[in-house]
């Protein structure tokens, strides 16, 4: 049985995003959906232009090993924190690596 | 809960909680987070959601359209959870979503059974495409084309009300200064002008003093209740981002508040009645879940900033004449129809309303209030566009053009 053992909180350059939209795309569990993994803009101000990209979700024992262990030159330039899954702290998260989430303004 | 066969104890009966059934309204959509056969961790439906922290790739329609919601993209799945608080869908407001990829344009009346709360709202869908599930932790969802009868919705609501009961949901109180959080960590800060006694309980049964803390909840989500013995000298109060639901606060007797910052929270009800709030400056609730109107702002003359955008607001623009320090009013994205009339402040030089269902003598009357305020001077925009307003008429293009003259930025439709 899948156990969702796990809560990743994940920063990443802006730069890396579309290497590791690719990577997820090749390793998660799901097909097509993964290349939207690592989505929400990010940067220090809270507005553009954006610096970085971060994701936070429910992982498996075996996708903890692919990201910290297997694929972890991949991962070298992000920010990951791995929580017990019940545990929500992505706005502290945030708020550690002193990043705001880009919410979409209408102009 | 589950046994250990992974079945529903109650079975499908559950869903005839009353001689009610959704089933009766002709919903296009119903969602029972509840009954875990419906529930799956692929977006294709194959692997069953069978224990407290599976993720939901996919949640069987109900109501027979197969308008199945799903999410295809791990990390932006949802959590079930069975905790004791009742078996629910939880979004980790971060990136999680549900999504029905083609609904019909059109308007519909959404039931919610939430963790906090029974909701019954309307959403313009306003063209055929996704509909996304707002982040609340639901029991229970149903989507039904067009409005309903008086008889019709109160029969939603009570059996929406008797699926949280059967839950065991909690009951939110409406206290003052009572608010729930999904984080197990929530800073909540509020600046006082001399000692106002500040005071929190929270629902471990920790209380303490002061008036900026960090409460670690022991299992989100929890709640906190805020207090003080002289709230009269509170002056700020910042509890943006904050995962915030329930009720909004009565903040009436918080005379001497010149700063409130509620948004990107999922506070629901209404903007309170600001009349007595005489001192305030910059109030923002952008980004909740708040309904009713916008409450009358002539007492508020000394705002700045009014930001209410990202709801689902309903009524009038209230006349803003006793503004007259006003510079940025933003009510874009909600459900307005109406202007209430009156003069603009030559102060007000971002005024963005889009994304309503204002009527043409709105736009009209708007784009006349800001030709006669004659700013020339200064950021100048003013958005009537969107979708869901109406164009002006010949008279409001005559104005629209008058502004564009005086170098403003103008859009409508």
């Amino acid at each position: 049985m899948t156990v969702w053992k796990y809560r990743l909180n994940i920063i990443l350059p802006e730069t890396d995003k579309p290497a590791l939209n690719a990577l997820f795309t090749a390793i998660g569990p799901e097909t097509d959906g993964e290349a939207n993994s690592f989505g929400v803009p990010l940067s220090a101000t809270g507005q553009e232009p954006v610096t970085h990209r971060g994701a936070s979700g429910s992982i498996t024992e075996e996708m903890r090993v692919l990201i910290q262990d297997i694929f972890a030159d991949e991962f070298q330039n992000s920010v990951i924190e791995i929580w017990p899954n019940y545990i929500n702290n992505w706005a502290e998260f945030l708020a550690e690596n002193s990043l705001m989430a880009i919410e979409p303004e209408e102009v | 809960m589950i046994n250990s066969i992974g079945l529903t104890p109650l079975g499908r009966s559950r869903r005839r909680v009353s001689a009610f059934s959704p089933l009766d309204l002709s919903p296009v959509l119903w969602l029972d987070f509840s009954d875990t056969s419906t529930l799956f961790t692929d977006s294709s439906g194959t692997i069953p959601v069978t224990a407290d922290g599976d993720v939901i790739g996919r949640a069987s329609d109900l109501s027979g359209n197969g308008n199945h919601a799903t999410q295809g993209t791990t990390l932006n799945k949802p959590v079930w959870r069975s905790d004791g608080d009742g078996d629910r869908v939880y979004f980790d407001r971060s990136n999680d979503s549900l999504a029905v990829t083609s609904l019909a344009a059109g308007t519909y009346t959404v039931g919610a059974a939430t963790w906090s709360a029974s909701q019954i709202y309307t959403h313009k869908q306003n063209s055929t495409g996704s509909f996304s599930l707002n982040p609340a932790d639901f029991y229970e969802l149903v989507v039904i084309p067009g409005t309903l009868s008086s008889g019709n919705e109160a029969l939603l609501l009570a059996y929406l009300e008797e699926r949280r009961a059967l839950q065991g949901a909690v009951d939110v109180s409406t206290d003052l200064f009572r608010v729930w959080s999904s984080i197990t960590s929530v800073s909540l800060a509020f600046t006082e002008s001399a000692d106002a006694g500040g005071v929190w309980a929270a629902g471990d049964g920790q209380t303490g003093t002061g008036t900026s803390f960090v409460k670690t909840l022991a299992a989100a989500p929890d709640w906190v209740t805020l207090g003080a013995t002289t709230p009269s000298r509170i002056t700020i109060i910042n509890w943006s981002s904050k995962s915030l639901f329930g009720q909004f606060m009565d903040i009436s007797n918080l005379t001497a508040l010149t700063q409130f910052f509620g948004h990107f929270n999922q506070l629901t009800g209404s903007i309170p009645d600001l009349s007595n709030n005489t001192a305030l400056i910059q109030f923002y609730c952008y980004a909740n879940q708040l309904t009713g109107s916008i409450p009358d702002l002539s007492n508020n003359t000394a705002l700045i900033q009014f930001y209410c955008y990202a709801n689902q607001l309903t009524g009038s623009i209230p006349d803003l004449s006793n503004n007259t320090a006003l510079t940025f009013f933003l009510c874009y994205s909600n459900q307005l129809t109406d202007y209430a009339g009156g003069s603009v402040s030559i102060t007000l030089g971002n005024f963005q309303a889009q994304n309503n269902q204002l009527t043409e003598a709105a736009v009209d009357a708007i784009l006349a209030a800001f030709v006669a305020a004659n700013k020339t001077t200064g950021t100048r925009v003013l958005n009537l566009g969107g979708t869901g307003n109406a164009t002006p008429s010949a008279t409001g293009l005559t104005d629209k053009a008058t502004l564009q003259s005086r170098g403003w930025t103008v859009t409508t439709n």
